[in-house]
């Protein structure tokens, strides 16, 4: 091969390559379908059946520990109350405790993050020490200190498991809205005089919405554990009222006589952190966010 | 094949396509470096010349799809090279140097650890004369003091003195060829036209054949002896840079050369390269 | 470009060796001064939570049909210092708490001090324990997990984790229980004091610190891998390939890269892992500061809950500071963090 063949002029431009591929499209995984499908169970089944179990699950029976029949279809207690039931007003109270919770920190935690985010200045620099302040603070020992000064109980309960988890989603919330605020259409939104107050629900919240679910879901599946720990401890849910974690502490004495009293809590309240983790990593797939946006 | 090898012909690609999951990123792709000679690849981003320098290192991601008549590496065919039968070539027949310096090192390792590390890849020197060879090697790209120099970590020296260590790397297992993509683009204009002398040098001095990929005909027009000008995934436009520069041009070259700052009058407004790519698809 | 931005070929080092001293040393003044900040802070919220409980003290000192006249009351609280300025109390607790001297319990003879340095060790060694085979296993699992990534080892232990993360330990720690209660082959309750029987004390513990540790150790697999796969993504990565690199070199020089951040997990991990020996100690019966906290809170015993939160948060805030002075030692960049 010569040199002088190696030189050439093309006397046409080449075309564009157009790219052939469909990028952007989000697919159902199978976590998000499995963590659904488990949670959704367990809402209708705490919520429909909650309202309407077998038994009263309170009423005292002279039959105790019976084994699982067609009337008690998993026996009865150590009072000799119908066990299906109890499980049931217990993965009713998990089930709402942790749906609260999850609500009550995502509205605080986002309201807190993304004004942060978006105004920044001494509102921003206050509020995210504070926040740096409570996650610093193991979550037990906040959820022990409220119970020691309110007393025990549910809305106690909720309370401080909202304290616990609303700085984590006010950090997940104040990133994004951070990122947003430097974008040109929320510039132009703010050029245009809309109110600052709908650039931020409008824009801002839209935007961050992906994070939140992950955060969220991921708070819900951290509530059941914290609440069945607490209520281990005799510090969360009160009797009469059941709650799995409450029971596995109430019947683990009867452990080796009657072990269904105390897997068939454990199971529940394994099921349920289960699903909602499931709902989180699912999410996080889902939207392609990486471990980092996650706490 | 060792005929081309015995010309100097260090790399030699005829007509190469190379596609990502079908969507083609180089066509009909014919390209020759020879030894001491420096070959410029000029296109803006996303016209292949990347892809070209990654094909020719075996370093394209597996999706990559590679045809092409003839691909040969320092006489040696490499077309369909699994990637372990490519490393003993990576280094020890051809190298590369990349665009980042400070990305491009291991921020946890000292600069003669990551030097020694090529050397050792390839046996190039006995284990015992490791240091003094790296030493050498940094004296080489004209690096100052490479005695501290070695103990030191990447974010300890500015983007010129690494690049030289990049190149200092790249140069460790003795290979025949070198690929610089965007070598210089990261650098501001001073250092840029040192690390230009030095890879002048390597060339002139140790006969290494030179594929210098660059989007700025500025630098390209100083440093190679021949150019092809790519656009949209072809050639367009080949042959010796002054005769590219200065002959009968493309109407791509053309403009690319219309955009240079040196070629409008002072305190007259820069011409605008017009878009190609647009042109490219309204034509279709 | 470079985030310390490319100028002259031939600028000198800043940041160079010889600044390197001085600012490690006053990252680690800036990071212990923080942690002292820290402790103060814990130390105030404490106090002023406990004072927030209703109820009065000194209604601890008398059994519920006994009507104290108010000169009885009046003695108690003028015995507890109640009857000064809060801020007063505060800093009698705090001068006295910096001399390990806790307060009186309101519901055993022991002062508080003394019952926590007695239980103390215990907790500190199930954490201890549980960080220790959290690191043994979770560092290894996340590094082949993330060389090996999409690979079916990778899946496996990606499904591992997270069965491990969604599992709350003591319900781990129960069904264990369960299971050896049907043969009752093993002890796995209680302690055994390590002055007495070393040995034994290590075995009865392991147990406990193993669940705990699972948990914590899915968690820093899960981050390890994660850190690995975004290293090997790294430019130098490319680098070394170029220059005839073989992969498993590659690897291993990459791990070195990914831990340096697994010990930032760690830090984050401490808190749920000190939750976590609260519970578990409760579960196997180990007299460790968890169960001195549960018991005080429901004897109402509260100078003895006020120091056991204290004593938790500060072990925390130590810890914490511990991992942080740690950072520079495995990174050879020297970060220098703005407060």
């Amino acid at each position: 091969m010569s040199v002088a063949s190696e030189d050439f002029i093309l006397d046409t431009i080449p075309q564009r390559i157009e790219p052939s591929s469909k990028r952007g499209t989000r697919r159902m995984n199978v976590s998000l379908i499995a963590g659904f499908a488990i949670i959704g169970l367990l809402l209708v089944a705490g919520i429909v059946a909650g309202f309407h179990p077998p038994y009263d699950p309170y009423a005292t029976g002279d039959d105790p520990f019976a084994a699982p029949s067609a009337a008690h279809w998993l026996g009865t207690d150590n009072l000799g109350r119908d066990f299906a039931s109890r499980l049931i007003l217990s993965l009713r109270t998990d089930v709402l405790l942790s749906l609260s919770t999850c609500l009550l920190a995502a509205l605080f935690g986002a309201v807190i993050g993304l004004t942060a985010g978006y105004f920044g200045g001494i509102w921003d620099a206050v509020s995210m020490r504070v926040v740096d302040g409570v996650l610093a603070i193991p979550g037990i020992l906040i959820a022990l200190l409220i119970r020691v000064i309110l007393g025990a109980g549910s809305w106690q309960l909720v309370l401080a498991m909202a304290v616990i988890y609303t700085p984590m989603m006010a950090r997940v919330m104040r990133a994004p809205a951070l990122q947003l605020r430097t974008r040109e259409y929320v510039a132009a939104a703010r050029i245009a005089g809309i109110p600052s107050w709908r650039t931020v629900s409008t824009h801002i919240l839209f935007n961050s919405l992906s994070p939140m679910l992950v955060q969220a879901a991921s708070i819900a599946s951290n509530a059941v554990a914290m609440e069945a720990a607490l209520s281990y401890l005799g510090q969360g849910i009160q009797p009469p009222q059941p709650s799995a974690g409450r029971m596995v502490f109430e019947y683990q004495m009867y452990m080796q006589t009657d072990p269904l009293l105390v897997i068939a809590p454990t199971v529940l309240i394994v099921l349920l952190s289960f699903g909602w983790n499931l709902i989180a990593d699912g999410f996080q797939t889902y939207f392609s966010l990486s471990e980092s946006d996650r706490l | 094949m060792s005929d081309n090898h015995d010309d100097g012909v260090l790399l030699d690609v005829r007509n190469l396509n190379v596609s990502y999951g079908g969507n083609p990123a180089v066509i009909g792709m014919n390209l020759t470096v020879r030894a001491g000679q420096i070959t410029g690849l000029i296109g803006e981003s996303g016209s292949g010349k990347s892809t070209i320098g990654m094909a020719a290192m075996g370093l394209l991601p597996g999706y990559a799809r590679v045809e092409a008549d003839r691909f040969t590496v320092a006489g040696r065919d490499v077309l369909g090279l699994s990637d372990a039968e490519w490393r003993p070539l990576r280094g020890a027949v051809v190298s590369m140097v990349f665009q980042e310096p400070l990305s491009a090192l291991n921020p946890t390792m000292t600069i003669g650890r990551q030097i020694a590390l090529a050397l050792r890849n390839h046996h190039t020197v006995p284990a015992d004369a490791v240091r003094d060879e790296t030493i050498a090697l940094l004296r080489k790209v004209r690096l100052p003091d490479p005695e501290r120099r070695i103990g030191q970590y990447p974010h300890q020296l500015s983007g010129g003195q690494l690049q030289r260590v990049v190149i200092a790397m790249a140069l460790a297992g003795r290979p025949e060829l070198l690929i610089a993509d965007e070598p210089t683009t990261a650098l501001d204009v001073t250092v840029q036209a040192r690390i230009l002398e030095l890879f002048r040098a390597i060339a002139d001095d140790t006969g290494i054949g030179i594929l210098f990929i660059s989007h700025d005909l500025g630098v390209i027009s100083r440093i190679a002896d021949r150019v092809t000008v790519m656009l949209n995934g072809v050639a367009v436009q080949s042959g010796p840079t002054n005769d590219v520069l200065h002959g009968r041009q493309h109407p791509y070259t053309k403009a690319l050369l219309a955009a240079l700052p040196g070629s409008v009058p002072p305190r007259q407004p820069l011409r605008v390269l017009p878009d190609f790519l647009t042109r490219g698809e309204n034509q279709s | 470009m470079t985030d310390r931005g490319v100028t002259g070929d031939e600028r000198d080092d800043a940041g160079g060796v010889t600044l390197r001293i001085p600012a490690l040393a006053r990252y680690c003044a800036a990071r212990v001064g923080s942690s002292i900040v820290e402790l103060f802070v814990l130390s105030l919220i404490v106090f002023l939570a406990i004072r927030l409980i209703p109820g009065d003290p000194a209604a601890g000192f008398f059994s519920a049909n006994q009507s104290p006249t108010a000169e009885q009351i009046a003695q108690i609280h003028a015995k507890l210092g109640l009857d000064k300025p809060w801020y007063v109390q505060y800093w009698v607790w705090l001068a006295g708490v910096l001399h390990g001297d806790f307060g009186e319990s309101i519901t055993t003879p022991f002062p508080v001090g003394a019952q926590i340095a007695q239980r103390f060790p215990y907790s500190l060694e199930l954490a201890l324990m549980a960080t220790l085979f959290a690191l043994i296993i979770g560092i290894p699992f996340g590094l082949i997990s993330g060389a090996k990534k999409g690979r079916v080892a990778d899946v496996i232990i990606r499904g591992l984790s997270f069965v491990l993360i969604s599992l709350p330990p003591f319900l781990v720690a129960i069904a264990l229980l369960l299971w050896n209660s049907r043969t009752a082959k093993y002890r796995l309750i209680g302690v055994i004091s390590f002055a007495e029987n070393p040995l034994g004390n290590l075995q009865l513990m392991a147990l406990p610190a193993l669940i705990l540790g699972l948990g914590f150790g899915a968690y820093v697999s899960r981050y390890t891998r994660s850190s690995l796969v975004d290293d090997l993504e790294r430019p130098y990565v490319r680098t070394l390939r170029a220059i005839g690199t073989s992969d498993r070199q590659i690897a291993v020089i990459s791990m070195r890269n990914a831990l340096i951040p697994v010990t930032t997990v760690v830090a984050v991990e401490l808190a749920s892992l000190i939750g976590g020996t609260v519970i578990i100690e409760q579960v196997f019966s180990i007299p460790g500061m968890g169960s001195f906290l549960i018991e005080s809170i429901k004897r109402s015993d509260y100078p003895s809950v006020q120091g056991a939160i204290f004593v938790i948060g500060a072990v925390y805030v130590v810890l914490n500071l511990l991992v942080d002075l740690l950072y520079p030692l495995i990174d050879p960049r020297v970060k220098v963090v703005n407060a």
